[in-house]
């Protein structure tokens, strides 16, 4: 199949804004180009950007996930705490994935078999999720990753930092199988019109809750990812302002908060244009608070620009 | 009659309207005097609800005028329409189910209701008493201060009804009022209308009974394809001249031989849902196309719903042919092996933002996919878009066409390519033709026609007495979601079909 | 037929008892009970529960969540939803309370430019959500985050200390109640009365019961609705404005939280997700006071602060299963 097809317009407009916007940073913009400056871009498109291809997932179907930042401190917390004290790195990332499952079924069961509205669901599963992560941790931040574990994730594939191949390797997996699968056909067709995806014999509650369940397995491997990268976990580490970035990330990738539209290339795209926009606000001297005020003004401008498209 | 001319309440004139593929009216000319019940009776598609609704504000008429009291109006919304004197008692019920009786019948009008001269607080004592007086008019001993949702359905439609004479208004649209009344609800509503016609209110009454039409009303109108094909005075127009008008005279219909063999593809066995269907029991036979006939309301589509295992079955069997014999099967399961023509398309038979090959792969995608991970074949997928898109002869550009543009006629044909596509022996089609102009319609049935006789076995819901007439081989027949009547082919006269549906209500 | 007589009896015994209860269930009296089952149990266990000080003291600190969920209950009457609260309140007390320590501005003054703030940031929303027809979820969402970015700017977030005069509401009593308390139970009051008996309240109900029905009828929706997203702001202020007032300060995390809470307050309290569905009082009051008193009775008992947020997570999942049965209901008798 021609690339030049896979690249839909939306696609070329961000990245060709992302290409500029890239240009006229490193112009005007100190440090900018320095390898610490980009590399740091690198990691944080990449672990923002997992969570808003789970995102994605999820929204494809019409839903919503706000609760995957505390969701991932609270399953990081309790794996790294094991890791810290048995020194078992494997264990530790399972621990991680676990806990983060087990958010993403009370989510998936909440919504599909009691028929809860999703964005209340996860409200409340993230305000849970914080709770447990203070409770468990004490506000205390938890140390002792193994080397081993560090030393593989900051480390370099063919100068390519680990980080960004797992990115990579994500956006590869989840691409294939949004566009090329029958599972990733139905989602478009739940988000698109669930009545009909019924009635064609799609089994929706199924579906709904798998997608649920992956945006939790992102936030899974986010977390482990942000904990080698700090060297540590604490409840700090998840705030709630990161859901910001995840859904101005997917927003501006095309995604639609209505369902049935959007693309992983055009989420990670967005998450890629964000973690720029948050390294160059930082660059400049602004302070997080200031950062927040500019990024929420970005969602209203993106979710604006995009209806108007639409008429 | 130059007399009354001088005094005609309200006159429609030469008004068209047109939505994609269907021209419901057809420069329509209609006058009603003051004092006066004018029956307006036609088949459904016929055009009366598109009138209604444009007389209520809710459609707007392409061209044409409205004169009321010898004044042309502009009706652009149902507020207008109210300003105007018209009150519309529409034929689906527009309510707030969890408000209370009193409210939904003077929610427009609370401002004529406040307490205290000066305060926006609100008098719910004379609200609840002016409730109870509309009521007590029709007949209806209902508390005002029960919630709407919690009322029988006869009892919300004469809650409608008191809206409307709450209302005020001199001109009066009821579009089958007297489905869901009991015979007493009926003759108080009857009772009513004659004391408003005495007022010198004008009432336009709709309704598919012929008896209550003759009983009440001075003058009908029939509508016929969207144009008037006949009127005349009530005690002029028998109810065989009346018929004779509503039945479309140009039918260019291929009949094609049934094959109906003794082979029992699909057996239901007193089948009864929470409130629809009620002990249903039939066997579809292969190559047969088996008629669901009945009224609005009638629980046919509640029935095929409940077949299919979309609405939850209180008791009943359904048994499949596998193989050679008959057995009982999960309703769930029974989608995997039938088509399911919805309907409403726009509702839950198509994916309207989606290419027509993406919707017509949509109940098959196994079929285009590998064995392991389920890769779909999108080359593959595109093709059968193609096929099918030549074979009903869907009028688009291409497969790639967005469902959503195409017109009602040409959608229908999409929702039909998609089942196709399944290759299934048993398909349910529920109103096929709904919506749809006349010739994607006649190319429709002639393809179900078709279908039957190459061995497909069909069970279609349908309004219209034509088209079970011409597609059915036998014909079930529906009303308050019981049985009450299976015909074959020679028993399914106009008139029979008629009489059965209408029960002994 | 046979067996049809039995069908007809058990029909009518339906009718007759949906008359009877109006449409009410189980479900809908089960709130009253948990409540006085929670009073039951904190009693007997701790004894310092029902004293005058506790029980003040309890209303008194919640205060502020009972006003922010009046304003819940209204948006999610309409349909809408508003998780900005928090953040209105948080930027409406941060400049009335610069104006005030800095630019010598009176408390009543203070008062006033405080609840005007969150009106003009109400009207930001609805002008956001009813004109632009932007998706409510994302607007507030976005204002929640957004607006705390600003309070912060503001401040230089830092604490804001507030005058101690402000306090008068609190320690003066009435009767021996405090007024506050009596201000709050006044606000229900009028609240429920314009939901329930004036021509505003009405087209409220309507809108979150059936949008389009109301609009075909001629009800100036966007208008409402824009109203409603209106006395959210100014009633998130006036939440803001009193719990500041109460501690003495304003919190950089004031209103963290806020409109999770307010949410389940006004679930717990019959407000339906919906829309169209509920009242403040007895209703919203009913979930303040059950929500208040598990947090209070917890304390009491020593319950570590801890585990405070999972409690909440778990009455609101109970809240919102209790509501989705009522809805169940409402469809199976809606089709009769």
């Amino acid at each position: 199949m021609n690339i030049s097809k896979k690249i839909s317009k939306q696609n070329l407009f961000i990245f060709i804004s992302f290409a500029l916007l890239f240009i006229v940073l490193s112009l005007f913009v100190p440090y900018f180009l320095t390898s610490y400056n980009i590399f740091n871009i690198i990691i944080r498109a990449s672990i923002y950007g997992t969570m808003a291809l789970g995102l994605t997932f999820v929204m494809i179907t019409g839903g919503i996930d706000i609760s995957l930042p505390t969701v991932m401190t609270a399953g990081t917390v309790v794996g790294v705490m094991h890791m810290a004290k048995t020194g078992n790195a494997l264990i530790g990332c399972l621990l991680v994935v676990l806990v983060c499952l087990i958010a993403g079924a009370i989510n998936a069961v909440s919504i599909t078999v009691l028929n809860m509205p999703p964005l209340i669901v996860t409200l409340a599963t993230q305000t849970v999720a914080i709770g447990f992560a203070v409770w468990y941790t004490n506000y205390l931040s938890i140390t002792g990753i193994p080397k081993g574990l560090l030393s593989f994730f900051r480390s370099y594939i063919f100068s390519i930092p680990v980080y960004a191949i797992i990115f990579l390797i994500i956006i590869v997996i989840f691409q294939f199988i949004l566009t090329k699968t029958i599972y990733g056909r139905w989602l478009y067709f739940i988000g698109q019109n669930i009545n009909t995806a019924k009635v064609s014999g799609v089994p929706t509650s199924l579906i709904i809750s798998t997608a649920y369940l992956i945006s939790a397995l992102t936030a899974a491997i986010a977390g482990i990812m942000l904990a080698t990268q700090i060297g540590s976990a604490q409840p700090a580490m998840g705030r709630v302002s990161m859901v910001l970035d995840i859904i101005s990330s997917v927003l501006i990738g095309g995604v639609s908060i209505n369902g049935g539209k959007g693309t992983i290339i055009g989420a990670a795209l967005g998450a890629v244009f964000i973690a720029l926009i948050s390294n160059v606000m930082n660059l400049i001297g602004l302070q997080f608070y200031t950062t927040l005020m500019i990024k929420g003004l970005i969602i209203i401008l993106a979710i604006a620009f995009d209806s108007v498209r639409k008429r | 009659m130059s007399i009354e001319e001088n005094l005609k309440l309200i006159e429609i004139k030469n008004i068209h309207k047109q939505f994609p593929g269907v021209y419901a009216l057809n420069d329509v000319s209609i006058t009603a005097y003051p004092g006066e019940v004018l029956g307006l009776v036609g088949v459904n598609g016929a055009g009366k609800s598109t009138l209604m609704n444009i007389l209520g504000g809710i459609l707007r008429p392409d061209s044409g005028h409205i004169l009321i009291d010898g004044k042309p109006v502009e009706i652009n919304s149902p507020r207008d329409s109210e300003k105007n004197s018209i009150a519309f008692i529409q034929q689906e019920i527009q309510f707030f189910f969890n408000m209370t009786v009193y409210e939904n019948v003077f929610l427009m009008n609370l401002q004529d209701y406040r307490k205290y001269k000066y305060l926006p607080l609100l008098d719910k004592k004379e609200l609840c008493k002016k409730t109870n007086e509309y009521l007590n008019m029709l007949g209806c001993k209902v508390d005002p201060n029960l919630k709407v949702g919690a009322l029988h359905i006869g009892e919300q439609q004469m809650v409608q009804i008191a809206r409307a004479l709450a209302q005020g208004g001199k001109i009066l649209l009821f579009d089958e009022p007297t489905s869901s009344l009991s015979l007493k609800e009926k003759e108080k509503l009857f009772e009513v209308i004659k004391n408003l016609k005495e007022k010198g209110d004008t009432i336009i009454f709709i309704s598919h009974y012929l008896d209550e039409v003759q009983n009440i009303c001075d003058r009908v109108v029939v509508m016929c394809d969207g144009k008037v094909s006949g009127e005349g005075l009530i005690s002029d127009m028998s109810k065989e001249r009346i018929t004779s008008y509503m039945i479309p005279k140009e039918i260019k219909f291929k009949g094609v031989k049934s094959k109906v063999s003794e082979e029992v593809v699909l057996e239901v066995e007193n089948l009864s849902g929470f409130k629809k269907p009620k002990n249903v029991t039939f066997k579809l036979h292969k190559g047969e196309v088996l008629g669901l006939w009945g009224l609005l309301g009638s629980g046919r589509t509640e029935t095929i719903r409940t077949i299919l295992g979309f609405d939850e079955a209180i008791s009943g069997k359904v048994f499949f042919k596998e193989g050679n014999t008959l057995k009982e099967i999960k309703r769930k399961n029974l989608l995997k092996a039938c088509g399911y023509i919805t309907e409403d398309r726009h509702f839950n038979g198509l994916f309207l933002a989606m290419e027509i090959w993406k919707n017509i792969t949509s109940s098959n995608l196994k079929k285009f996919a590998s064995k392991f991970l389920s890769v779909l074949n999108t080359k593959q997928e595109k093709e059968e878009g193609l096929i099918y898109v030549k074979r009903l002869k869907v009028a688009a550009s291409s497969q790639f066409s967005l469902t959503g543009q195409l017109s009602g006629g040409n959608q229908q044909k999409v929702v039909i390519g998609k089942w196709l596509s399944k290759e299934t022996n048993i398909l349910l089609l529920d109103e096929p033709t709904k919506g749809v102009d006349v010739g994607a319609k006649i190319e429709i049935q002639n393809l179900i026609r078709k279908l039957a006789s190459d061995g497909t076995s069909c069970i279609v819901v349908s309004s219209e007495v034509e088209e079970i007439q011409h597609l059915c081989d036998n014909v079930i027949v529906m009303n308050e979601g019981n049985v009450v009547a299976y015909l074959s082919a020679e028993e399914m006269t106009t008139q029979r079909l008629i009489k059965e549906c209408l029960g002994k209500g | 037929m046979p067996g049809k007589g039995l069908a007809d009896m058990e029909k009518n015994i339906k009718e007759i008892s949906l008359r009877r209860n109006n449409g009410l269930s189980m479900v809908d009296y089960a709130i009253y009970v948990v409540l006085i089952g929670l009073i039951i149990v904190y009693a007997t266990l701790s004894p310092s529960f029902l004293t005058t000080r506790n029980i003040f003291g309890m209303l008194l600190n919640g205060s502020h969540l009972l006003i922010l969920s009046i304003g819940m209950g209204f948006v999610l009457l309409t349909g809408l939803i508003d998780l900005s609260v928090g953040s209105i309140a948080y930027v409406s007390v941060v400049i009335a309370g610069t104006l005030m320590r800095d630019h010598g501005v009176s408390p009543v003054s203070g008062l006033l430019i405080c609840l005007l703030v969150g009106m003009g940031l109400g009207l930001i929303n609805g002008i956001l959500i009813v004109k632009l027809k932007l998706n409510a979820i994302l607007v507030t969402l976005a204002m929640m985050i957004g607006l705390r970015g600003v309070g912060h700017q503001i401040t230089k977030s830092l604490i804001i200390e507030l005058d101690q005069s402000l306090q008068f509401v609190i320690i003066h009593t009435v009767g021996g109640i405090p007024i506050m308390v009596i201000l709050v139970i006044a606000l229900i009051i009028i609240a429920q009365i314009v939901l329930s008996q004036t021509i505003f309240g009405k087209y409220v109900t309507a809108i979150g019961c059936n949008e389009k029905a109301a609009n075909n009828l001629g009800i100036n929706t966007d208008f409402i609705k824009i109203i409603i997203l209106l006395i959210s702001g100014i009633l998130a202020a006036m939440a803001g404005f009193y719990s500041s007032a109460n501690l003495g300060t304003c919190l950089q995390t004031m209103g963290d939280g806020w409109e999770f809470q307010a949410i389940s307050i006004a679930v717990l309290g019959g407000v339906s997700l919906s829309g169209g569905v509920g009242k403040i009082f007895p209703g919203v009051f009913i979930g303040f006071l059950v929500m208040v008193i598990i947090e209070n009775g917890l304390a009491l008992l020593g319950t570590t602060f801890y585990l405070l947020p999972i409690i909440r997570g778990l009455v609101i999942f109970l809240a919102m299963f209790a509501d989705s049965l009522r809805v169940k209901r409402a469809q199976k008798i809606m089709s009769y």
